[in-house]
């Protein structure tokens, strides 16, 4: 089953679980690829995981509308896909554009859900071994936000990250600015 | 004076935790390309949220603390470490893709300015210059993938960044804690611990365990 497919069916069954499934394996294949639709549909289902998980969300006005406009969309999606045809216009413009407006309605931050999903996502690519600034270019997270949050995770208590001893390295450095003063 | 190229990465983690003032305090010069420059002020300045840590960074810049270097070659060699990066390793068909923007400008500028040292808190750069194998086998653990490595590329990236001395802004610190230079902040071993901490939840690329090899080192 293609992404699209996968997605439209986590979403209708409101499947959290899946959605981030899909998320992960979405930014996993776009860090290989470098595929911009496959790095929104990551954002997407991302953000469509939060909006699930927030009853206040799935609670109002608006939800009922928001489901019916973003399965048509993916349903759209699916048959462009079909025909061989490129997706990232409706992706961005009509899906991410729809999850924008109803975040902004209802969203409790300052943050919108899909910024919070570049964030993740690109922490995400960085900690399958690229760069930062790669994951960056990647999702458009933001470079000092994403330092903060690589900081508050293990990516850098991992095996293979520690390349010389810290008596090495700081030996460089005493080579490098002089010994004490 | 002796000279560091720095990437955007250690400046962000040195400014958040406020220690941009000991850069002049090191007696070297902190030199950035252009790019960098873009990273930590033009672009962040576009955002209300990171104004005020792009202000910060500017200012280190106006103050001199931070030199922007303007070579006109810079560009043209990233895209070149760029290619190279990009195709030290494939999966299947694909090349893995691993650096981009600011990074290769740095060590571009390294090798147009004839400058030895680069300051990088984040991972990958440090991990591609020092230890290509270390990195093939953490993105293989990370990620499943099986990947194989271009030996022609792997011997023409040690030309291009073989003997570049790759320190952190946690080395930085250290330096500075034991030469007197965070007394401001009182002299026990907690301003080293608390300091180095400070940076790795800024981002910067160190480990607990490492941090723990620093106090027995210098306290």
């Amino acid at each position: 089953m293609k992404m699209l497919e996968k997605l439209r069916k986590a979403f209708k069954a409101k499947n959290l679980t899946a959605l981030k499934r899909i998320s992960n394996q979405a930014i996993e294949r776009a860090a290989l690829t470098e595929d911009p639709e496959m790095v929104n549909i990551s954002l997407i289902a991302y953000a469509l995981y939060k909006l699930l998980s927030k009853p206040h969300v799935l609670e109002s006005e608006q939800w009922e509308a928001f489901v019916k406009d973003v399965d048509a969309d993916l349903a759209e999606g699916m048959a462009l896909q079909e025909k061989g045809e490129a997706v990232g216009g409706l992706l961005e413009k009509d899906i991410i554009n729809d999850i924008n407006k109803i975040d902004a309605s209802l969203g409790n931050y300052v943050q919108d859900v899909i910024k919070k999903a570049r964030m993740k996502q690109a922490s995400r690519i960085y900690a399958m071994g690229l760069s930062l600034d790669k994951a960056i270019a990647l999702t458009g997270a933001d470079r000092f936000q994403l330092m903060s949050y690589i900081g508050a995770t293990v990516i850098h208590e991992r095996p293979f990250t520690r390349t010389k001893s810290v008596v090495d390295r700081y030996q460089t450095t005493k080579k490098i600015l002089g010994e004490k003063k | 004076m002796k000279k560091i190229v720095c990437d955007s990465s250690s400046l962000i983690s040195m400014s958040d935790n406020c220690v941009l003032w000991l850069l002049p305090e090191f007696g070297v010069e902190f030199v950035v390309p252009e790019e960098v420059k873009r990273e930590i002020v033009d672009r962040p300045m576009k955002e209300v949220r990171f104004q005020f840590k792009a202000l910060r960074l500017s200012r280190a810049i106006t103050n001199g603390s931070i030199k922007v270097v303007t070579d006109s070659g810079v560009a043209k060699r990233a895209k070149e470490i760029v290619r190279l990066a990009n195709s030290l390793f494939k999966y299947g068909r694909h090349n893995v893709s691993i650096l981009h923007g600011g990074e290769a400008e740095s060590i571009a500028l390294m090798q147009k300015q004839g400058i030895q040292t680069l300051l990088v808190d984040e991972r990958t750069t440090r991990l591609l210059i020092e230890d290509r194998v270390a990195l093939r086998k953490y993105i293989e653990r990370r990620t499943g993938f099986n990947l194989k490595l271009n030996k022609q590329i792997a011997g023409q990236l040690e030309d291009e960044v073989g003997g570049v001395d790759v320190i952190r802004s946690s080395e930085l610190l250290a330096w500075a804690y034991e030469n007197g230079l965070m007394e401001k902040f009182g002299r026990d071993r907690n301003v080293l611990h608390a300091s180095l901490y400070g940076l790795k939840y800024s981002g910067c690329a160190i480990s607990n365990e490492e941090i723990e090899d620093y106090m027995k080192l210098l306290a």
